[in-house]
């Protein structure tokens, strides 16, 4: 018995080291593949209308900055909707976002805010932007999150490659507060090491994409077609890359698209980040697997 | 049983450790190919 439980012991670890092994083999001919190219920033051949959805919920710290380099995208400004959705807000988000769409240089934007009373969190924000969206994408960047110039130049790039394969397509997310203390320190290290290593490996080898929450893009028709988000789900992108990949198509990584996003600074808060998020990702599995195909 | 079991686990252990040495290469050729790309791209900023 002693001998049977040592030889178990022994293949689970081997099994997870082989795991671990073919992820890093997989990121390292990725990068090999990748770390000879320089990003290069062409005209594209068509530039199809991009509505920005912006779920906000008491973001007033955040929300003008966002805005901002939202406006200040590397793309046609004609090309781009930008709807913010203040969620709920009891604060300020919706004072200071519409005096930076009030500012001289962004009149004439295609942008408003939107106050919402509605439930369904998040999803449900995504679910009402569906209805009065009128771009060929749906672009998501949280209240939190500023994107790097190029980061929609580059998703879109990416889905014009191969749209009939690519309905959706992501970037990375880099910690925007990295060097506040020990803890977004390690924060970074995590984020770095799952999306530089883990994500790049997983779409190299397997072509799978996971929508990260935020940094992404996806065809509006395509989104109506499979429901939408699913309401109050806490970690809605998990369900919709489940319910994308299960339709046959992919959700392209756009690796050189970046966004800075704000992460948890007292561990508590941390805390609570991860147990919802495991929670609600274990959620999504097994209703997967226990639903009929 | 324990005789081969060791054997086998000393295969296996030798072939993780020679995968080490062969991904520890080629991140250092990544390492190296990036810095070249970075360090071209200051130059030419200073330009």
């Amino acid at each position: 018995m002693q001998e049977f439980l040592m030889i178990i012991t022994l293949v689970s670890i081997w099994c997870s080291l082989l795991i671990a092994t073919v992820t890093l083999m997989g990121a390292v001919h990725f990068w090999l593949r990748h770390s000879q190219q320089t990003a290069a920033i062409t005209p594209l051949h068509r530039y199809p209308l991009i509505s920005i959805v912006v779920p906000a919920h008491n973001e007033e710290l955040v929300i003008a900055q966002t805005t901002k380099a939202i406006l200040e995208l590397n793309y046609p400004a004609d090309r781009v909707e930008l709807l913010i959705f203040a969620d709920n807000c009891s604060d300020q988000t919706i004072q200071r976002s519409r005096a930076v769409l009030q500012m001289l240089k962004y009149r004439g934007r295609q942008a408003k805010v939107i106050e919402r009373h509605g439930s369904g969190g998040k999803a449900g924000v995504l679910n009402d932007a569906l209805k009065v969206a009128r771009g060929e994408y749906i672009g998501v960047y949280d209240a939190d999150v500023v994107p790097e110039t190029n980061a929609l130049y580059f998703l879109v790039q990416k889905i014009l490659g191969d749209p009939a394969r690519y309905v959706a397509a992501y970037g990375r997310n880099k910690t925007r507060n990295a060097e506040q203390n020990f803890l977004t320190r390690c924060i970074n290290q995590e984020i770095v090491v799952t999306q530089r290593i883990h994500y790049c490996a997983l779409w190299h080898l397997f072509k799978i994409g996971l929508i990260p929450g935020t940094n992404f893009i996806i065809q509006k028709e395509y989104a109506l077609a499979i429901g939408g988000w699913e309401d109050g789900a806490l970690t809605e992108d998990t369900d919709l890359s489940f319910k994308v990949m299960q339709g046959g198509r992919l959700i392209a990584l756009t690796h050189n698209s970046e966004a800075f996003q704000q992460e948890p600074e007292k561990i508590r808060d941390y805390y609570y980040q991860r147990l919802r998020w495991a929670k609600e990702n274990y959620q999504v599995v097994l209703k997967k697997l226990l639903s009929p195909l | 049983m324990v005789a081969v079991f060791f054997w086998l686990a000393l295969a296996i252990t030798l072939v993780f450790f020679v995968m080490t040495l062969v991904l520890a290469v080629l991140q250092w050729v990544i390492y190296f190919r990036v810095e070249q790309i970075s360090l071209k791209a200051q130059k030419g900023g200073r330009h």
